[in-house]
């Protein structure tokens, strides 16, 4: 008889204890072996930070550094260094792009970068005809980089506005590096110069 | 005669409404005869600032026509020239600029006085026709909210279903074992008294085979399972519905995680990311949303928390403070030991996300799909083919299996034949 109660007592408690190590609820990780090797002791990118008065970890480059990298091409290129105001605005069109050579593979590049960033709203027709302004949701009418005064604007500034904003468009810089945006705009403008090829007067492409 | 006045009254009658319904769309005809026109102009010269129902670089625009001092006149000169206006001192001008955070609007000399009628045409009819849809469906919305109940889970449904069946199978077995009792005591066989259930060994032996076999089960499977997260389903601060934006938006999964193919990580996007189209968006307008326990969410107040954490003040348009960080709640969380990069994988590889993600695009919460055990990760590895000839990070590299894939010695390279499996690969 006391043989009988061991095992079973021994089985309900091996059950008891497999209940209580399973997860129950959907906000419930589970358990883990380590601790200290799964929710890490150093700081993690998105970790808090004491040690900085805002708290964050995850720090903005020193101003006026330039991260390695991150220009196009070191020697020929000093960063974009326009502050963004509107003067600087005014005279964003006297920078050049600065991407040594245009080859087929910066355009591909240039049109893979403008159909994840830029498509959403501009379309992949540069109509400015995207899903989240044709459904209704984006108040506005994005840029069509058809019309006339698109297709005359430097790149320049199609770079400032980029990296800055422009009205209700947002600054890309934290999405696009330098090299990215002058990609996406040697795209854009080759797209452009076949506007201007044929002759395209602004009631020819203003059509819906 | 009664006849004939029933019918008298009832053509005069139906004159009547028909008279009326022609002036009435003869008129309305009129009031939007140049809307179309103006539409067209409204399309190319004003729709990239300004909406007519919806504040966006500029005002919403229907109603200003009653709103604004000088009536049309007013409107004329402020749309050729508007900084001509402001500096005139027009108290309602100052008061607008003032309150658009001194955003100018750029002069339209080449709109003549029937262009503005046209494009103010335009903005009417597209007000008027808002305003008759808002007052008509109301009770069209309400009967939406309470059909799409989410589905229940079926698990309850088989539970109950074996439970009677087991029932009705032990009854069964108990008749049966009465009615031999009782056809043993007829034909006068003596039978035993029967032990009860509890002192039987041959049910003790079984069930604390049984038992065992369960309690073995589940403790291998937990002990296994620590420490991997699969199904992990956190509350997040802000109701994100992927669903909203990579399913019915269609926006790509880079946009928003652009470092999935720069770097180790994938990239939390930045509230700037969330601002690029939510300082234009600030309202839901999707598909009714749930949490996964059923209880519906406002899509537009979970907007306004955006605001909140982003510092944005919806009303004066800009940013008023230095916002606070969201703190999304961690899922896919690999320890400390484990190096892994999602820019190998996304831009060498050219992994799909949804291979390791799941149907992301259908999730409102978003669970981990895949339980990221190491079998896991050296199963893929072991079957996964890799775009090797054409790839232009293998092209100087492995020129033992260039000739090889050239010779036909073999088909395709794997990832574990490029090392893989290697531990050190991902342990160091």
């Amino acid at each position: 008889m006391r043989k009988q109660k061991l095992v079973i007592g021994l089985s309900a408690g091996m059950l008891s204890l497999a209940l209580f190590a399973c997860q129950a609820g959907r906000n419930n990780p589970g358990r883990i072996y380590a601790p200290d090797m799964y929710y890490s002791r150093a700081y993690d990118a998105y970790s808090v930070n004491l040690v900085y008065p805002d708290s964050m970890s995850s720090r903005p480059p020193v101003p006026g550094t330039v991260p390695r990298g991150h220009t196009v091409n070191a020697h020929e290129l000093l960063p974009f260094n326009l502050p963004q105001s509107d003067s600087a605005y005014a005279v964003s069109g006297q920078v050049k792009n600065p991407l040594p050579v245009i080859t087929q593979a910066t355009l591909e590049e240039g049109q893979r970068l403008f159909n994840i960033y830029c498509a959403i709203c501009h379309g992949e027709q540069l109509d400015g005809q995207g899903p989240l302004y044709k459904s209704g949701k984006f108040p506005v009418q994005p840029a069509n980089f058809h019309l006339p005064q698109y297709l005359k604007m430097p790149e320049g500034t199609m770079f400032y506005s980029v990296t800055y904003g422009k009205n209700l468009m947002g600054s890309y810089a934290s999405q696009l590096s330098e090299r990215q945006r002058w990609e996406v705009i040697a795209y854009i403008k080759s797209v452009q110069a076949k506007d201007l090829a044929k002759g395209a007067d602004s009631t020819s492409v203003a059509k819906k | 005669m009664s006849d004939f006045s029933y019918f008298g009254r009832t053509v005069k009658y139906l004159v009547i409404c028909s008279l009326a319904f022609c002036m009435f769309s003869f008129s309305a005809h009129h009031v939007y005869a140049d809307a179309q026109r103006g539409k067209q102009l409204f399309q190319q010269n004003c729709a990239q600032c300004h909406n007519p129902l919806r504040d966006a670089t500029g005002p919403a625009l229907y109603g200003k026509e009653n709103e604004v001092p000088g009536g049309r006149k007013w409107i004329y000169n402020w749309v050729h020239n508007s900084s001509a206006v402001i500096a005139s001192g027009d108290k309602y001008a100052v008061n607008l600029f003032n309150q658009w955070n001194h955003v100018q609007m750029p002069p339209f000399p080449q709109l003549t006085n029937q262009d503005i009628d046209d494009i103010l045409d335009y903005i009417k009819q597209v007000g008027d026709e808002a305003k008759q849809a808002a007052a008509a469906p109301a009770a069209g919305g309400q009967q939406g909210a309470t059909a799409a109940a989410p589905a229940s889970n079926n698990n309850l449904l088989y539970g109950i279903i074996t439970l009677v069946l087991a029932i009705v199978a032990l009854i069964l077995l108990q008749v049966n074992r009465s009615l031999n009792r009782m056809a043993n005591e007829k034909e006068g066989i003596e039978t035993r008294e029967p032990v009860p259930f509890y002192r039987n060994k041959t049910y003790i032996a079984l069930v604390s085979v049984v038992l065992f076999l369960m309690a073995g089960y589940f403790l291998t499977n937990a002990a296994v399972n620590i420490g991997r997260q699969q199904n992990y389903e956190p509350t997040q601060p802000i109701f994100y519905s992927h669903r909203v934006h990579a399913g019915i938006n269609q926006i790509n999964c880079l946009y928003c995680h652009a470092g999935a193919e720069k770097s180790k990580h994938a990239m939390i996007p930045s509230q700037n990311i969330c601002m690029n189209c939510h300082m234009a968006i600030n309202s839901y307008s999707g598909p009714q949303l749930y949490t996964p326990e059923g209880k519906a969410v406002d899509g537009t107040a979970e907007i306004q928390k955006l605001y909140y954490y982003a510092g944005w003040d919806p009303k004066q348009r800009k940013y008023v403070n230095a916002g606070h960080p969201i703190q999304w709640v961690k899922i896919h969380n690999l320890p400390d030991f484990v190096y892994f990069s999602h820019e190998q994988h996304v831009a060498v590889g050219k992994i799909q996300c949804q291979v390791c993600h799941g149907p992301i695009q259908n999730m409102d919460v978003v669970y981990q799909f895949s339980d990221l055990s190491m079998g896991w990760c050296v199963n893929c590895h072991r079957t996964t083919k890799v775009h090797f000839a054409d790839n232009a990070y293998y092209s100087n590299i492995f020129m033992k299996y260039h000739e090889e894939l050239k010779q036909g010695k073999i088909d395709s390279v794997t990832e574990a034949m490029l090392g893989g499996t290697d531990c050190q690969r991902c342990h160091y």
